[in-house]
């Protein structure tokens, strides 16, 4: 028995070293498409590119927060104009849990007076595992990123974390997917296309759902922000008709997140064509002109932005959410 | 039974324990087909009857232990064994765990006399367990896993698809429920060798099987040899005339395939099997291949290779009906695949590098088939690095080509 223990123990020893270099080998050397499990190595939509930014800058007036929807969306420009300083810390299908992440991590630095939490609810119903593999593989690695992915508990991510150890600390050459052409990187977190959308195929109806796990996590992150008094504005930017359409709930959808603070969905007050749009899911920049313009003006009249100069919520604001809540 | 006065006492005794054993299943496995089949039946004669059903779940692996408890009631009546009269040891025999939801079926007579020893670790044993439990952990997670994934899409859409992706399909089946219950046997069996208990081998490579009969000697062997034993050979078995052997493997074929479940598409493949087999029992051909397919050599013959091709095809057609919802549903598959479009590219397909693995997969199974499972013997001359470097890649083909979706072992229903 004690031989069978101590050669077991030098076996799990050998194979564990076996495995590393070979995930190691695999990552540097083969196409991702011969590693099933580690073929999404490679952070999009310039993720690495943006949080290395978000080291750097300290204090700014707005934060975004959310998916390929937020760092797509708001264009740190046009804020520019109206005198307000933004970041985007968007990424790739950015779920709830890595919101509640980012915010924890670049929240202290970056100093924002107002967080616009950006939503694409059918995030709320995934396991998080695409963005989270985007943010190991743009190098972020710390226990809160060990901790996360033993939650989400998938082989993928555990792949992707012992490359992403390696790739910090020698920066060997990485699997990547070729960020999409025509995207451009602008400073304060954007990506900006010009790109546009091509209508194909028929979208099916479908429910969105809501994982607890999810909505737990963007709870957690509202109420940090709170207790931070940090002030927040959840908001849905617009996509395509026929994908926002393609949502049978979409009314209950709006009830939940007006009552979990102060909610805006521009795919109501806003009816942009398909040309606006990059896909039939994101805007491009002409679409994000239009957008930002409309989200500026919205909440100017609601007194939103105030709270960079301390006044508070306008009643014009409370009867806006109210029109959710009925 | 054993303690009987008389015989005609032991025959009743006899009877009422086959009657309750078989009457747990036919309660909760059966009843439901049976209600449903008759008022069925009637309804086609224009009288509507309404029937109650049973509305509950299944018990996990009812049909083998079942089966465990039906060998030790007939091996006792057969004078095969003593009557267990310790109650651990024979709830050991019944419910031992890595057996208990999808077998091998085990042997009062094979597996009693090992609980009642005492036994000791034994190191090879040990050794040669966890490395059968890594051959199984890959066959099902990698193979069968991710062979599921499309099969079930093609199969759960199946009018939706040309000839080839159909006869994809059946293909992708076929290696998922061999991998699927094979991969369970080999880590129950490996988890048993780790307590020092033997089970009963229940694969031997059958898709290198150069007839039916030989299939169905290397296919779910622990089965095959239950009805072999305990129903054919009482029938009559191979020892009357011609017709006798035609209705005995009729008999068997149909009552394994209603064994599987209460569903016509069970019974159609049950059938299906037995016709297939019907040549070589009317010849007296079904033992003619009882050595393994090119014994000794590196490759078949061309004759043992188209057999093996031809038996390899039928047992796809026959999978069709196991895996198909319906009878109708096997129809349009068979019907779909029959079709001027056979000869196109299919419309869904794994991966290549899953297609390169299955194909890598077969290789190993057959470089391996003089073991009890396919790994036995390979790297086991080599040095220990490489040994263990062999049994590491396989455990790095886990990590990387899992489906992380995974799913139940298919015989779990049964």
């Amino acid at each position: 028995m004690k031989r069978f223990t101590v050669r077991l123990c030098l076996f799990i020893a050998f194979a564990s070293v076996f495995y590393v270099v070979t995930i190691l080998i695999f990552g540097t050397f083969m196409p991702a498409s011969l590693a099933k499990n580690f073929d999404n190595f490679g952070s999009l939509g310039f993720t690495r590119k943006r949080m290395s930014e978000a080291e750097k800058v300290k204090g700014v007036d707005v934060i975004v927060v959310g998916s390929s929807h937020a760092y797509r969306g708001y264009d740190p420009r046009i804020f520019k104009k109206e005198g307000l300083t933004v970041f985007n810390l968007g990424s790739s299908s950015q779920s709830p849990l890595q919101t509640k992440y980012l915010v924890d991590k670049y929240v202290k630095n970056l100093k924002p007076k107002l967080v616009i939490v950006d939503i694409y609810p059918i995030l709320f119903g995934v396991d998080g595992l695409e963005s989270q593999i985007d943010l190991i593989s743009s190098g972020l690695m710390d226990e809160d990123i060990v901790k996360m992915s033993f939650e989400i508990n998938d082989i993928r991510l555990y792949n992707s974390l012992i490359f992403g150890a390696f790739n910090n600390a020698f920066h060997l050459k990485k699997q990547k997917k070729n960020d999409t052409k025509g995207d451009t990187y602008i400073s304060g977190g954007y990506v900006q296309s010009y790109e546009r959308f091509k209508p194909k195929k028929v979208r099916f109806t479908q429910k969105i759902t809501i994982s607890a796990l999810q909505l737990g996590a963007f709870k957690k992150t509202l109420a940090a922000l709170k207790s931070k008094n940090i002030k927040y504005i959840i908001v849905q930017a617009p996509f395509s008709k026929s994908n926002y359409n393609s949502y049978t709930n979409n009314d209950e959808i709006d009830r939940l997140f007006a009552g979990l603070g102060e909610y805006y969905n521009f795919n109501k007050a806003m009816n942009l064509p398909d040309s606006m749009y990059y896909d039939d899911s994101h805007l491009n920049q002409l679409g994000v002109n239009v957008y930002n313009a409309k989200l500026i003006d919205t909440l100017k009249k609601n007194g939103v932005f105030n709270v960079v100069t301390g006044s508070k919520l306008k009643d014009s604001a409370k009867a806006y959410q109210a029109s959710y809540q009925k | 039974m054993s303690e009987a006065s008389s015989i005609r006492s032991k025959k009743g005794w006899f009877w009422l324990s086959v009657g309750v054993n078989l009457g747990f299943l036919g309660v909760f496995k059966y009843y439901n087909f049976f209600a449903q089949s008759f008022v069925d039946s009637f309804s086609h004669l224009g009288i509507h009857m309404q029937l109650s059903t049973i509305n509950v779940i299944l018990p996990v692996g009812i049909s083998f232990y079942t089966f465990h408890g039906l060998s030790y009631v007939i091996d006792i009546y057969k004078d095969r064994i003593k009557p267990e009269r310790n109650f651990i040891d024979y709830s050991l025999f019944v419910s031992f765990f890595p057996l208990l939801v999808a077998g091998p079926i085990e042997r009062a007579t094979h597996l009693l006399p090992q609980m009642k020893v005492k036994r000791y670790f034994n190191y090879a044993k040990a050794i040669d367990g966890l490395r059968q439990i890594l051959w199984g952990l890959f066959k099902k997670v990698v193979i069968a896993d991710n062979c599921a994934e499309y099969a079930n899409l093609i199969f759960n859409h199946s009018s939706n698809y040309s000839g080839s992706t159909l006869v994809l399909g059946a293909l992708l089946f076929t290696f998922q429920i061999y991998c699927d219950f094979s991969g369970y046997s080999d880590i129950a069996i490996g988890t048993a060798k780790l307590f020092g208990i033997d089970l009963l081998r229940n694969f031997a490579f059958p898709y290198f099987s150069r007839d039916i009969a030989e299939f169905w000697r290397r296919w779910h062997i622990s089965l095959s040899s239950w009805f072999k034993d305990y129903l054919y050979i009482p029938l009559g078995g191979s020892k009357g005339g011609t017709w006798m052997r035609v209705r005995n493997t009729f008999i068997i074929f149909l009552v394994s395939g209603f064994w599987h479940g209460a569903n016509w598409t069970f019974i159609i493949w049950g059938g299906l099997n037995a016709l297939f087999i019907m040549p070589s029992i009317i010849f007296k051909t079904n033992r003619s291949n009882l050595e393994i397919v090119a014994k000794g050599r590196s490759l078949p013959t061309p004759r043992e290779f188209f057999d093996i091709l031809l038996t390899f095809s039928l047992t796809v057609l026959a999978w069709i009906f196991f895996r198909a919802a319906s009878l109708g549903q096997a129809m349009q598959i068979i019907t779909g695949i029959f079709s001027k479009d056979l000869f196109k590219a299919p419309q869904t397909s794994p991966k290549p590098v899953i297609l390169l693995i299955i194909i890598a997969f077969m290789i190993v199974e057959w470089i391996g088939r003089e073991g009890r499972y396919a790994i036995e013997n390979i790297g086991i001359r080599w040095t220990p690095v490489l040994r263990w470097s062999f049994y590491s890649f396989i455990i790095v083909c886990i990590g990387m080509y899992m489906q992380t979706t995974g799913s139940d072992f298919i015989y779990f229903q049964f």
